[in-house]
Order: structure tokens, then C-alpha cells, then sequence
């Protein structure tokens, strides 16, 4: 173990589903609490995949994965998982929608509905407790759905492309406020995206996976906090190039090889 | 009426003038063809005299009760095939077989079974509303995302809890559309289910009717079945729009 305190770690982590060959191949990876790290890829490498082998949603064929130290074998309660969609319930109210981790487990309180309003707040959606999911913009959905997964203070984010199907302005205001959320509450965040910009923007390292494997991680050493005028400054597009090229390389290799 | 207004209206009675003068200039028989107004007539007449109201009665209860047994245990049933995936596997075959079984076919057997009279119709009406409850039941219950069960899995939903939070409200428009689909078939189940083993009723009147060689009363009949499947045609979608509004609601602002 290294010197600060790890909240995820998978180690050799290979799954393959029933007939093909390992969708995730020998993976390793330590994120340490409250860091940022995001992970790029073609769609179809694996990506998705190796969240959900780190969520616990589906169990390794060989190697291991840890929260805390703890090995996961089930579905892990002390994480928040963020879809590609927002996944809300249509049928409820978007006070319902957040408070639906808490509603699974115990009786709702009104010191549970009163977070809940908070955590709106802290999304930005103050006061659209009692609209339904339809009613919203695609933009205030992903909120919805980012609030829902923060309401139980997970020590660890999940992000499946969560705000890729929404628009270039939707989406930096929604970076902006999700790093803001995300180092205010010290959680660490496996974030995956098919963006580079993204990826480098949000991220304190950025890996990029290709057939199953992470064949390349860029420690980013950008300041902290982070403004979105930063991605038009020179370090930040040679870090982008830069991880651009590792994708393109791999992927030319591989096309050579069959 | 209020969607095809007035255009609507003017065919019908233009329908009805064409046919009354059709049959005042041809001079057809009345065994044939009986005139507008003579429908007209023995309807009127069937209604205030009463003679109609027990039929009404007695084919409004069976399409309603049949239709109720039907969908409740299409329902069940399909909730139990969905949550047991082995249980699915063993009996399809025959859910599939008898779905392509005329369900009527069965009504002399039902007569045998369970006498002459109301039981054996609702049966027959009970049994064919079944099939569209079950087959929708257990499409309904699939259509709930992938990402949402994920979702619910993450969130340490026990089975129970994704059924009837998840599942069930995914499926509901799709329950509700067999609901629809049950509710029409409800009524041609009920009537044929008469034609077959009624004594009474809007169906057995019909073939008492034909008996008499009395057309005029036949058409009268067609038309309080005409009325009576609107009815529950608009009874089911209005039960449809009560237990989906929470859906509706959504859909009418982003209109």
C-alpha cells in the first residue's frame, strides 16, 4: 500500500462474459480517497465493465477488488453509481427519485426529505422537489441523478458517461459543479467517459483502455480548482494530444495485428 | 363523438335516411331487411316495456365479472412466470399452445362442465381475457431497463422491492394497454359465450330472436351490444387513464 489512504483498489481484475475472450483483462488500480480519476476508452473496450466489476455489480473471474481495504462481493452500498441515462423513475416525484436509496431501506423521515431538499440545492435544482422526471431538461436529470447518488455520502463515485448525451454548455456547467460537489465531500470518483477534454479536465489521472487492458496513465497535474477558460491553455491540449495519441496508437497496432 | 364531431354525425344519418328509403322503395321482406324505423321501434319498445333490462343486465355482469376473474389471474399469473424464470420455461409451450386454441371452441365442453347460464359465460369470458393480461404481465414486467435493475441492485433492493417498485410501475402502461385489449374481447367472449350455452342475456336473446325469424329485434340487439361495447371499451380507458395519470401527467407539459 502506498502512503495515503486508498478508498478503491482491483487487483488483476480479469472478466469475461460467457462466450468471448476477457472483456477485462488483468486490470489493476489503486484510486486514493478523494481523488478524481478518469478513465478513457473507444466504446466497446471494457469500460463499462470494469465500473461495474468495481461497483460490484459483477464479480470477477480472477483477481479481486477492495472498497476500504474490505474485499467486494456483493453490490456495494458505500458507493454511488451514475448511469449513462439518468435511469429516474418517471412515476416519482424527483424528491421521491433521491430519496429512493434511502426509501429501499428504511421508512422515510423528514430529516431525510429535508437532505434531500439540501442536496437539490446543491445540484442546483432548489425547489424542483415536486416536479416529475419528464418535466425536466436533459441537463437537470443528469442533476437528479447525480443528487440521488450523493444523498447517502458514498465515500466513492461511479460515473458511467453521465453527461455525455447532454450539450457542450450543459456539460461544463455540470463538470464545474460536480468537481466542486466532489472535493467539497473529499469522495473518490472512477470517472468514465469517451471525452479526452472531459477526462483531462476532471481528472487527477487519466487511464485509457483499449481491448480489456489500461494501456496507458497520465498523472494530470493541472491546478486545483479548475476553471473551464483551462481548456484553451497549452498544457492542458498537450495533455489531451498527448493521451489522443496513446488511444491512436494502440488502436493502430491492433488493427496491424489482425 | 367530440373528436369526429359533426361530419361524423351527418354520415350516420345519411346512412339511415339511404337505408329507410332503400327499403320503402325495394319493398324487401322485414325478415330481410327491416327498416331503420322499425328497429327503431322495437328498440324503444324493449326498452320501456323492460324486456331488454334483465338482458342487459345479466350480459353487462358476465362481461364485467369474466372480465375482472380474467385479468386478476392473467395478472398473477404473469407476475408468478416473470419472477420464476424455470417456471416460465416449463409451461410457455402451453401457454403458447393454448393461445392459439380457440378459446370458444371450449364453450360446449364449459356447458358440460359447469351447467347452462352465467357460470360457463363468464368462464369463457373469464379465459379469454386471460391471455392478453398474461402475455402483457409478462412484457410489462421485462420492459424496466437494464441500467434501472442495475440501478436497484446497487441500491440493495431485495426481489420483492425491485417487483413492486420497479417492475411493476415499468410494466403498468403496458398491463394497462391488455386491461384495454381484455375489456373489447370481454364483451364478444360474454355474447358468443350465450350464443353457445345462455339462457338469457343480450347473446341467447339474439339466437331466441333468430328463432322468431325476427330481424327487427336482432338489429336492436346489435345495437345495445354496439352501446354496451363502447361503454366498456371507454370504461377500461378511462381505468387506464386513473391508474396512469402519474405517467400522463408528464407527456401533457412536455406537449
Amino acid at each position: 500500500m502506498q502512503t495515503e489512504p486508498t478508498f478503491l483498489t482491483l487487483l488483476d481484475v480479469t472478466y469475461s462474459y460467457r462466450t468471448t475472450a476477457a472483456v477485462v483483462d488483468t486490470v489493476s488500480w489503486c484510486i486514493p480517497k478523494g481523488a478524481v480519476h478518469c478513465l478513457v476508452g473507444r466504446s466497446g473496450c471494457g469500460k463499462t465493465t470494469l465500473l461495474k466489476l468495481a461497483a460490484g455489480l459483477l464479480l470477477p473471474d480472477t483477481g479481486a477488488v477492495w472498497h476500504n481495504e474490505i474485499p467486494v462481493t456483493a453490490p456495494a452500498s458505500d458507493v454511488g453509481f451514475v448511469f449513462q441515462t439518468p435511469c429516474l423513475l418517471e412515476w416519482l416525484s424527483v424528491l421521491d427519485n433521491v430519496l429512493l436509496p434511502i426509501s429501499l431501506t428504511q421508512s422515510v423521515q423528514k430529516a431525510d426529505r429535508d437532505k434531500a431538499n439540501a442536496v437539490l440545492g446543491l445540484v442546483g435544482l432548489e425547489g424542483y422537489g415536486y416536479r416529475y422526471p419528464e418535466q425536466l431538461s436533459g441537463g437537470q436529470q443528469s442533476r437528479v441523478a447525480l443528487a440521488r447518488a450523493l444523498i447517502t455520502d458514498p465515500a466513492c463515485l461511479l460515473m458511467d458517461e453521465p453527461f455525455a448525451a447532454l450539450d457542450a454548455l450543459t456539460r461544463e456547467e455540470l463538470q464545474d459543479d460536480f468537481l466542486h460537489l466532489v472535493h467539497a465531500h473529499n469522495t473518490s470518483v472512477l470517472f468514465v467517459t469517451h471525452d479526452i477534454p472531459e477526462a483531462v479536465y476532471l481528472g487527477d489521472k487519466v487511464a485509457v483502455m483499449e481491448g480489456g487492458k489500461i494501456v496507458s496513465e497520465t498523472p494530470i497535474s493541472l491546478n486545483r480548482p479548475r476553471r473551464p477558460d483551462l481548456k484553451y491553455n497549452d498544457q492542458f491540449n498537450i495533455l489531451c494530444r498527448n493521451i489522443r495519441g496513446a488511444m491512436a496508437a494502440r488502436h493502430t497496432r491492433h488493427r496491424g495485428a489482425a | 363523438m367530440t373528436r369526429f364531431g359533426l361530419p361524423s354525425l351527418l354520415v350516420f344519418c345519411g346512412l339511415i335516411l339511404l337505408w329507410e328509403a332503400a327499403v320503402l322503395r325495394t319493398g324487401v321482406s322485414e325478415i330481410i331487411l327491416p327498416a331503420p324505423s322499425a328497429v327503431a321501434a322495437v328498440l324503444y319498445d324493449g326498452l320501456v316495456t323492460g324486456f331488454l333490462w334483465p338482458h342487459i343486465w345479466i350480459t353487462t355482469t358476465e362481461t364485467l365479472l369474466g372480465l375482472f376473474l380474467g385479468c386478476s389471474i392473467g395478472f398473477l399469473s404473469g407476475l408468478l412466470l416473470s419472477e420464476s424464470s424455470g417456471l416460465r420455461r416449463l409451461l410457455w409451450p402451453y401457454i403458447l399452445a393454448s393461445q392459439v386454441v380457440p378459446k370458444l371452441a371450449l364453450g360446449p365442453l364449459f356447458i358440460i362442465w359447469f351447467g347452462f347460464g352465467m357460470k360457463s359465460t363468464v368462464i369463457i369470458t373469464a379465459l379469454i381475457c386471460f391471455f392478453p393480461l398474461l402475455e402483457n404481465t409478462l412484457t410489462g414486467l421485462d420492459s424496466a431497463p437494464r441500467e434501472k435493475r442495475d440501478l436497484f441492485r446497487m441500491l440493495g433492493a431485495n426481489r420483492l422491492q425491485t417487483l413492486f417498485r420497479l417492475k411493476i410501475p415499468s410494466g403498468l402502461p403496458m398491463i394497462m394497454t391488455g386491461v384495454r385489449i381484455a375489456g373489447v374481447l370481454a364483451l364478444v367472449g360474454a355474447v358468443v359465450g350465450e350464443f353457445i350455452g345462455g339462457n338469457s342475456g343480450l347473446g341467447a336473446s339474439i339466437i331466441a330472436a333468430q328463432g322468431m325469424m325476427d330481424s327487427a329485434l336482432m338489429f336492436a340487439l346489435f345495437i345495445v351490444i354496439a352501446v354496451l361495447g363502447l361503454l366498456v371499451y371507454h370504461l377500461t380507458a378511462a381505468l387506464e387513464y386513473f391508474v396512469l395519470r402519474g405517467f400522463k401527467r408528464n407527456t401533457k407539459t412536455h406537449a
